[in-house]
């Protein structure tokens, strides 16, 4: 081992016992020793990971913007190991739609970040990056220069980097993960179970799945279930169930395949390699469909009601097999 | 109704901020405490001459809880956190909300908001001997009687105009009740039940006010576990949660009920500080010491003749009796 490896780790050593000493004590004045050794050996990378910024900025309307968070953490928490993320959102003080909660969410299943500010007030944003700017890595331009991405609104192409690209994953709590395991052994047992999450113009899809595949079990998650696949013996509608999101996210990654929206539910069964057809999402010009190898196809605009349950059947008897007559 | 109703001001740029910092390591995971601690906070920021509020939430990975709360762990904090989330966006002068899960980059934070002598609550030396009132009225109280008014809270941010929409939706020009029967032994992490309501009592409650007023609808608020299943077989009701909302829908729709009928709790705290009209039942004796009014006294020094404690278990004959009260001047008040 060099000298320099030795006498990092003796320092490191030192420091943290001194820490966790003065933590133990936990009063004055030696909490405030605390603070202040704390605040300080922050501040070095060799202690804990080069500290990496990205501040991202609703500059308008963002009507889905759980689902643009989740894209845009995934593509810039890239980076080594060692790396430690702060993030900063810009928000706007009138939200569209009402999921700042789901956001949060959001922000939580990155395990990387070390600090999450929503602001609402550009002021109160300056001020903080100065700081947090100056704890970067001068000497690493990439990480240096913190750029604002609009979250806005999500272009096709954008959506197609994240369909087509590696993913870290992101880590949902433990109880979420458990229960839906829980409840699909409880409701499907050994057989295949396949989450749906369709848009309201899209019901019939769910309808000829549920006919066509009397062997797998559906677990709806729309609020709306149509009356055909609600009544079905193997289709359940979870809308009532209280479900938060974590809840979704963790059924859709339980689940052996997930079709539906390509909103954050969508993405957290893509993350997490599921067989996965993704519906709508796309603007302007685009394909009719976009395939991720084997396992996963998206349909960004409109298709023929007939012709999407043909080409999801087709998937899911690849994925899963045919159907048992 | 505005979000910034009440006499706090409104952040804005380049406003004045107050310091806020929960930190987990002390102050509990908890509904009520979140919201008396908002209400502290706004008490203190106004008294300071401050417009705007910088929240700070702290929370050691590795520590997660308190040692009031072992059942926080590392992991379990993140769904424990986000289920109390919505709480902390209450504020009307919130401007930024920050949470740290990494203790040297809060401490930096720490110490510059020090250097600059911003006002703060808790206050840094309270901070860092982790010991404070927090769960008390007694700062509220002293402003009231200063001051003459309250900077209440308000629909978490973002959740107003939903609740709104979803009144002109669902509830059609009904008189909207919202309740909360404490249920701690329906709660994921149980704990003193005895505070807890006779669930019968209210449901026959809401059986004969549905008889007597059927233009009256009830919201069931409460976690998705919390409620008993006959709640669904009830007349006039809805429940946010079965109907796919959260924390931060459910606190917008008190906010914008006509009343709060609930058992002393999180919620009840939410009505409280948002100058609802409401009866809070079950209220503990010991309590009484906290917010500064004797055991079977029927305000809080802030209340007024629409806002009652009750300090005895609820039965429905006293639940329609104050039903019935609460429902003829709220109507008489909001009459043209």
């Amino acid at each position: 081992m060099k000298m320099e490896s030795k006498v990092v780790l003796l320092g490191r050593w030192l420091i943290s016992f001194t820490s966790r000493v003065l933590r133990r004590l936990g009063f004055f004045p030696f909490t405030l020793f605390y603070v202040v050794i704390n605040a300080t050996v922050g501040q070095f990378p060799w202690w804990w990971g080069r500290i990496v910024l990205r501040v991202g900025e609703v500059a308008g309307e963002a009507t889905a913007l759980p689902r643009s968070v989740m894209l845009w953490l995934e593509r810039v928490l890239t980076g080594p190991v060692a790396y430690r993320y702060h993030v900063c959102l810009r928000l706007p003080r009138e939200a569209t739609d009402a999921n700042l909660h789901e956001v949060f969410s959001i922000l939580l299943t990155f395990p990387r970040l070390r600090s999450v500010g929503l602001y609402w007030d550009s002021s109160s944003l300056t001020d903080d990056l100065s700081l947090l700017q100056a704890k970067q890595d001068r000497n690493d331009p990439a990480t240096w220069a913190t750029s604002y991405e609009d979250l806005g609104s999500l272009s096709f192409k954008q959506l197609q980097e994240f369909f087509q690209s590696n993913h870290e994953g992101i880590v949902l709590p433990v109880a979420a993960t458990r229960d839906a395991q829980t409840l699909l052994k409880r409701q499907a047992g050994g057989a295949y179970a396949v989450c749906l999450n369709l848009p309201e113009e899209l019901r019939s899809l769910a309808d000829a799945l549920v006919a066509t595949r009397p062997d797998v079990r559906f677990f709806d998650l729309a609020p709306y279930a149509s009356p055909p696949a609600a009544g079905a013996a193997n289709s359940q509608s979870l809308f009532g169930y209280g479900l938060n999101l974590y809840d979704r996210m963790a059924l859709a990654q339980a689940a052996d395949a997930y079709v539906g929206n390509f909103d954050e539910v969508g993405c957290a069964a893509l993350v997490s390699g599921r067989p996965t057809v993704l519906l709508g999402g796309g603007t302007g010009e685009q394909p009719d469909q976009v395939n991720r190898g084997d396992s996963a196809v998206w349909f960004p605009g409109p298709v023929e009601s007939t012709a999407l349950a043909k080409a999801v059947l087709q998937f899911l008897s690849r994925q899963l097999g045919p159907a048992e007559n | 109704m505005s979000d910034t109703q009440g006499r706090g001001c409104t952040s804005s740029d380049a406003g004045k901020p107050m310091i806020g910092i929960y930190d987990f390591s002390y102050v509990p995971y908890a509904l009520g405490d979140a919201l008396t601690w908002t209400m502290n906070l706004n008490v203190s920021a106004v008294s300071a001459g401050c417009d705007a509020i910088d929240q700070y939430l702290v929370i050691d990975p590795w520590k997660p809880g308190s040692r009031y709360q072992p059942f926080v762990t590392p992991l379990n904090y993140v769904s424990i956190i986000d289920n109390l989330f919505p709480a902390f966006l209450c504020s009307p002068m919130l401007r930024s909300l920050k949470l740290f899960r990494h203790l040297p980059g809060f401490n930096l934070f720490l110490l510059r908001e020090v250097m600059r002598r911003r006002p703060m609550w808790p206050s840094f030396f309270s901070h860092l001997n982790k010991k404070f009132d927090f769960f008390s009225h007694r700062r509220i109280n002293a402003f009231y009687d200063e001051h003459g008014y309250l900077p209440w809270l308000t629909a978490p941010r973002g959740y107003g105009a939903w609740a709104d929409g979803f009144r002109r939706t669902h509830c059609g020009g009904r008189f909207v009740v919202a309740v909360n029967i404490r249920q701690g032994a329906l709660s994921l992490t149980p704990a003193e039940l005895v505070r807890d309501s006779p669930l019968p009592e209210w449901h026959a409650f809401i059986r004969r006010v549905t008889t007597r007023h059927p233009d009256v609808l009830f919201l069931i608020l409460g976690g998705y576990t919390e409620w008993d299943r006959e709640v669904y077989r009830l007349p006039n009701v809805l429940i946010p949660r079965a109907m796919g909302f959260g924390l931060g829908h459910e606190l917008a729709l008190l906010h914008r009920a006509d009343l709060f009928m609930g058992s002393s709790s999180g919620f009840a705290a939410m009505a409280t500080f948002c100058n609802k009209p409401y009866v809070l039942t079950n209220i503990q004796h010991l309590f009484s010491q906290y917010i500064d009014v004797p055991v079977g006294g029927r305000h809080y020094p802030f209340g007024n003749e629409t806002q009652i404690l009750y300090w005895e278990k609820e039965n429905q004959d006293v639940l329609l009796e104050f039903f019935e009260e609460l429902h003829a001047r709220v109507r008489e008040k909001s009459a043209p």
